[in-house]
């Protein structure tokens, strides 16, 4: 079986891949040996995930090719991927919810009678025994929606595990799962490595990578920037090697000393399973930045401040006093704008013009006896336009024609007509040119001089050290450490954003 | 939660016995089944009333069952087989279609149950007894007094009722047999306005853009005629001979143009139909000799006789053909 | 008894079910007339028609679509086999087979339209529907023709309390339940259902499996439509109007899922026969016109109620 532990299964070879004129992918190459497990690591936007989409069909590379036992391949789509033999267990999962484990595993295989028939026993007999190779118990007739996120987990795995694969990319499988869990997974990894099959194993968790990998690549800015056997490298050195970028000066000036006067404070505030005492302190007049690692309960936080799933335990004060927020409306009455991470879905009405998206929430002050005065908010629009510097022919033009710079800055003058005190800010330069970003740097640095505080949620590490007057950083739904603003580098980040303790410290603690 | 279902259906329970009315055997009454085949619009309204008061007034005892087909073709036949599964005594009903209650009908008969057929009738001779009034007749009366007022001579609009339906259809083909001997009227259009106001107000608004000189107006009647002559007047138009049916808002609007030469017409079906339909019922129950086919030739209102049968007391929505008393009318319009 | 997700899919038909039990169980005690031979005969026929184009909306709904050419479809089928059954000779075999070749074409236009097209299912389909309805009045624009009585006597020949047209509805359910859950195309059809993008990624051929659904609802249609042309011995271009309405309600009182992906064939059927029963029993009961609607609609509510509560009981616990 094991003729040869180096031999390559899948390899990409200078692969480079744009979206929209950014460069994502900039001449990486990568190999998938018998054998073999790889560990994939990088920070957010490395270029991780749409490397390992292009070598499971999931999309096409600009340029470089793709050879499976040594020969060139290309794949049209992931199934046929798949049906080569190479499985993506993907993090957002792709079970079927109203379907049973067993269906959902056994799916496009279903084993029949000789009749042409499923035999549902036959399947859930065959499902079980996948499912007890992986060595995990999942009830396999159990309707898939009742899962606990660690169960679907496995089910994914036990659905890509269903085809045979000869590579086997699995892209932050313990990110649901608890230390037990990954153990058992780890063991699958490695067993299912001994006979032969190559894993590629995405994570950042970097404490893992020991306990089941053979080689460590790291990716930073869609290049290659370290590929070793896993025995050859510490921890220290590959978090040196994701991040270590000049924190050049397009960043506006912070302010200096943080107002003693809290505008908004969480204490101890939690969300069901995803959010767990979480406590924080937005003076008057700051930036205070929030990040970590994606899906650490930044979106279940955000939205929780704005009301749109509210916080069910802990307390928010706002100015000094309790508030309630349990809706949108009640977090606006309190003065708190949430500008959304998805602008096109919950930010802008895409087919509205420019000047009927900015007016779209003040148009009581637009009304004049009960009807909206055009001039009033052709002034409003025009005003918005201008204070922002928004590039559209005229207010009339439709949203859904400008780019995503400029609809982003349609979102802030939206909620700048509405005069809020805190302005909650959720990914605001997300696939937005340059030129944009820096001028809503400075907005947001100029809005924070007229005494508007600002929460920004960002997985732009440099975004989040440039701007922020006090970082905080979350992993797994809590807050692992906070950081000053001057204080903060990218090590200290990933460091916290890993889990690894309170290393940084610093800063004062406005707990009460 | 099985609790709250429960609790739901046994609701529901007691609400449909609050409103069934439980039949008790009783001596010899005679089971009539009255199928009303349509409710949606103001002459079928009153050929309902007119069918419940002549079974207020009746001497017989009889036992009604009603069900309500609501102009549909297909839920006609399943009320018909309802009231057969029933075992009525005699089924009254005015068929939607002219062949889909066929079979059921047939089916009654061989159950020994009679069959009346109301105002409109189907494609067999297969019932006991077709109560009527003759609709190609309607549509040739209005027809000819047209003609006879254009001199022979001159552009019309015809204004149908639904296509497909056979008393819009045997209008339709009693007026054409008349336009037919007049090579000099020319009809310029024919839509169907649905016997509706409101439709036949577009019809012609739109007609009167498309045709610079329109002559006269053939209408199928129901309240049509009315939107037609508002349509007339909107268009500052002069108003030219139009026919129509006795639909009192026509009836109305022609008395008060009458002094500023509106000419026109009113065939009538009566609505007093229903009570005859009874009574042939109740005969035929009783094995009385009934002939098989009761047409009623069409009844015209001329200019003359327009004061005699307008009622500008009552709504638009009365048809002046009827044996209902005032006061019953009174209280049916007062709603 | 039943394994894996068909278990759920049946447990989400249990309210129709029960409902219709319900029903029954009334109609019985207060009207001596309900449970007689003739009027569950009645029962039987008149649901037919309902009970036959449900099916074929199941499958649409499943798949995550929705089908309003039914109605028109069904027209559509009365009047072909008005005008073409009574060809002496080959008039009987080549009016079923125009019919549901009729159907599958306008299956195919619908299902092409919603893969190809990205035209949303209900504005396609409305559009065919308009379309078919179009063509029907064409061929006949008014009620009648000429129905083979060869072929009447065909499918009302009677055994027992059902005919012809109620075995070949109980035939197609069979036929419908197996192939639903128990083949590798019901399994896709369901997956595509669930998340049709991932359903892709498994392997499933999305696009084909939307555009067969929407084929086997119109060739069910169709047969739908020949049921109906016997129920009232004549073609007629717009009495299946209410059918698109109606099917879409039959399957979604049964059970089945709106956005798709869950739901059982059987569902359709009990709701079929509790839409199909609601003017019987009321006529039954002799409750008069105006109450009917109230009922039918509380009837309906009910339905959909319970169907709520239960979920609701379920994700809560």
């Amino acid at each position: 079986m094991q003729t040869n532990q180096n031999e390559v299964i899948l390899a990409g070879c200078g692969l480079c891949k744009q979206f929209s004129g950014n460069p994502v992918l900039t001449g990486v190459s990568i190999a998938c040996r018998r054998g073999n497990v790889l560990a994939l690591v990088g920070e957010n936007g490395a270029g991780k995930s749409t490397l390992m989409n292009i070598l499971s069909g999931g999309l096409m590379p600009d340029d470089g090719r793709l050879e499976m036992d040594g020969e060139e391949i290309v794949f049209s789509s992931p199934h046929a991927a798949k049906a080569r033999g190479v499985a993506f267990v993907h993090q957002e999962l792709s079970l079927m919810e109203n379907m049973t484990v067993g269906e959902n595993i056994m799916l496009g295989q279903e084993p029949l009678t000789g009749r042409r028939l499923i035999s549902q026993r036959a399947l859930h007999r065959e499902a079980e025994r996948i499912l007890a190779e992986i060595g995990y118990h999942v009830p396999v007739e159990r309707i898939v929606s009742e899962l606990t996120p660690a169960q679907k987990q496995m089910t994914e795995i036990a659905k890509a595990w269903a085809g045979k694969p000869r590579v086997m990319i699995l892209d932050e499988p313990t990110s649901s799962l608890n230390k037990t869990e990954s153990d058992q997974l780890f063991r699958f990894v490695r067993r299912i490595r001994d006979e032969g099959v190559s894993v590629v194993l995405i994570t950042h968790r970097l404490e893992e990578i020991p306990l089941a990998c053979d080689d460590v690549m790291v990716l930073k800015d869609g290049e290659m920037t370290a590929h070793e056997r896993v025995d050859r490298i510490t921890r220290d050195e590959i978090i040196c090697r994701m991040v270590g970028r000049e924190i050049t000066n397009t960043y506006p000036a912070r302010c200096k000393a943080l107002s003693a006067d809290l505008l908004l404070e969480l204490r101890d505030v939690s969300l069901g399973r995803e959010l767990s005492h979480i406590s924080m302190a937005v003076p008057r007049g700051s930036v205070i930045g929030v990040g970590g690692l994606e899906g650490q309960g930044q979106y279940e936080l955000a939205r929780a401040l704005f009301g749109i799933r509210p916080f069910t335990a802990g307390e928010v004060l706002v100015a000094g006093q309790p508030a309630r927020i349990r809706s949108p409306r009640s977090a606006m009455r309190h003065g708190i704008a949430y500008v959304p991470d998805d602008r096109k879905l919950e930010g802008l009405v895409l087919p509205l013009s420019v000047g009927e998206n900015i007016s779209m929430l003040v148009l009581k002050q637009l009304c004049a006896r009960g009807l909206l005065n055009r001039r009033k908010t052709e002034a409003c629009a025009l005003e918005g336009m201008e204070s922002l510097r928004i590039r559209a022919h005229s207010h009339r033009q439709p949203v859904a024609s400008l780019s995503g710079g400029n609809q982003q800055k349609i979102v802030f003058t939206k909620w700048l007509q509405f005069k809020p005190k805190l302005l909650v800010l959720h990914e605001p330069t997300r696939g937005i040119d340059v030129q944009s970003k820096l001028e809503i740097y400075e907005l947001i640095r100029s809005l924070t001089a007229q005494g508007l505080s600002v929460l920004i949620f960002t997985s732009d590490m440099l975004e989040l050290i440039g701007l922020s007057d006090r970082i905080y950083v979350l992993y797994e739904g809590a807050v692992s450490g906070q950081l000053c603003g001057e204080d903060a580098t990218e090590e200290k980040i990933m460091q916290l954003s890993a889990g690894l303790g309170n290393a940084a410290g610093g800063g004062e603690v406005p707990h009460v | 939660m099985v609790k709250k279902v429960c609790a739901l259906l046994l609701v529901l329970c007691l609400a449909l016995g609050v409103v069934t009315t439980v039949a008790s055997a009783e001596g010899k009454k005679i089971k009539v089944g009255y199928d009303i085949y349509y409710l949606g619009n103001s002459w079928s309204v009153q050929m309902y009333e007119e069918f419940k008061y002549a079974v207020s007034n009746t001497q017989d005892d009889i036992e009604v069952i009603y069900v309500d087909s609501q102009g549909d073709a297909d839920k006609q036949v399943a009320n018909l087989e309802d009231l057969v599964a029933q075992q009525v005594d005699v089924i009254i009903t005015t068929p939607w279609s002219s062949s889909a209650p066929i079979p059921v009908l047939r089916e009654a008969r061989d159950a020994g149950i009679k069959v009346v057929l109301l105002a409109s009738t189907v494609d067999t001779k297969d019932y006991d007894c077709l109560v009527t009034c003759d609709e190609t007749e309607f549509g040739r009366a209005g027809a000819q007094w047209l003609a006879d007022q254009l001199g022979g001579k001159g552009n019309i609009i015809c204004l149908n009722g639904i296509s497909g339906l056979s008393t819009s259809e045997l209008r339709w083909q009693g007026a054409q047999e008349v336009f037919a001997k007049y090579p000099d009227i020319k009809v310029l259009a024919s839509p169907d306005a649905k016997w509706d106001y409101a439709e036949a107000k577009v019809v012609v608004a739109d007609l009167l853009a498309t045709y610079p000189q329109i002559d006269g107006v053939w209408s199928q009647g129901g309240a049509m005629t009315l939107g037609a002559i508002e349509s007339f007047q909107a268009a500052n138009r002069p108003l030219v001979p139009m026919t129509g049916e006795d639909n009192n808002g026509y009836l109305k609007k022609w008395k008060e143009l009458q002094s500023q030469g509106m000419k026109g017409i009113a065939c009538a079906k009566p609505t007093w139909l229903a009570e005859v339909a009874l009574q042939k019922a109740i005969a035929l129950v009783k094995g009385e000799a009934v002939e098989q086919d009761v047409i009623y030739p069409t009844a015209v209102f001329s200019d003359d006789e327009l004061d005699t049968y307008v009622r500008t007391d009552l709504p638009d929505d009365f048809w002046a053909n009827t044996h209902l008393p005032d006061d019953v009318i009174k209280t049916i319009f007062a709603q | 008894m039943f394994k894996g997700s068909l278990r759920k899919h049946l447990w989400q038909a249990m309210p129709a079910f029960a409902i219709l039990a319900a029903m029954i169980a009334f109609a019985s005690v207060f009207s001596e007339k309900f449970a007689t031979y003739a009027n569950i005969k009645n029962v039987i026929s008149q649901s037919s028609t309902l009970a036959i184009a449900a099916i074929g909306q199941t499958f649409v709904l499943l798949q995550g679509g929705i089908d309003l050419s039914v109605g028109s479809t069904i027209s559509l089928s009365t009047v072909i086999l008005a005008q073409v059954s009574s060809v002496p000779g080959v008039g009987i075999p080549l009016a079923l087979i125009t019919a549901v070749l009729a159907g599958a074409l306008v299956g195919l236009i619908n299902g092409l339209g919603v893969v190809r097209f990205r035209i949303p299912p209900m504005i396609i389909t409305l559009s065919t529907g308009s379309l078919v309805k179009g063509i029907a009045l064409l061929i006949q624009p008014k009620p009648g023709g000429n129905i083979s009585v060869t072929l009447l006597d065909i499918l009302t020949a009677k055994a027992g309390v059902l005919n012809t047209s109620s075995l070949m509805a109980l035939a197609l359910y069979a036929l419908a339940f197996l192939t639903l859950h128990y083949t590798r195309y019901g399994r896709q059809v369901y997956a595509v259902g669930n998340d049709a993008l991932h359903a892709r990624q498994s392997g499933v051929a999305a696009d084909r499996v939307v555009v067969t659904t929407y084929m086997v609802s119109g060739m069910v249609a169709a047969v739908a439509g020949m049921v109906l042309a016997m129920r009232v011995f004549s073609g007629d271009p717009l009495i299946g109007d209410n059918y698109s309405m109606d099917s879409v309600a039959a399957a979604v009182v049964g059970g089945v899922s709106l956005i798709g992906g869950s739901g059982s064939v059987l569902g359709a059927l009990a709701g079929a026969l509790v839409l199909g029963m609601i003017n019987n029993m009321m006529n039954m009961l002799k409750v008069f016109a105006y109450y009917q609607y109230i009922i039918k609609g509380a009837i309906l509510v009910l339905a959909l109620l319970v169907f709520r509560i239960k979920r609701r009981a379920r994700t809560t616990c």
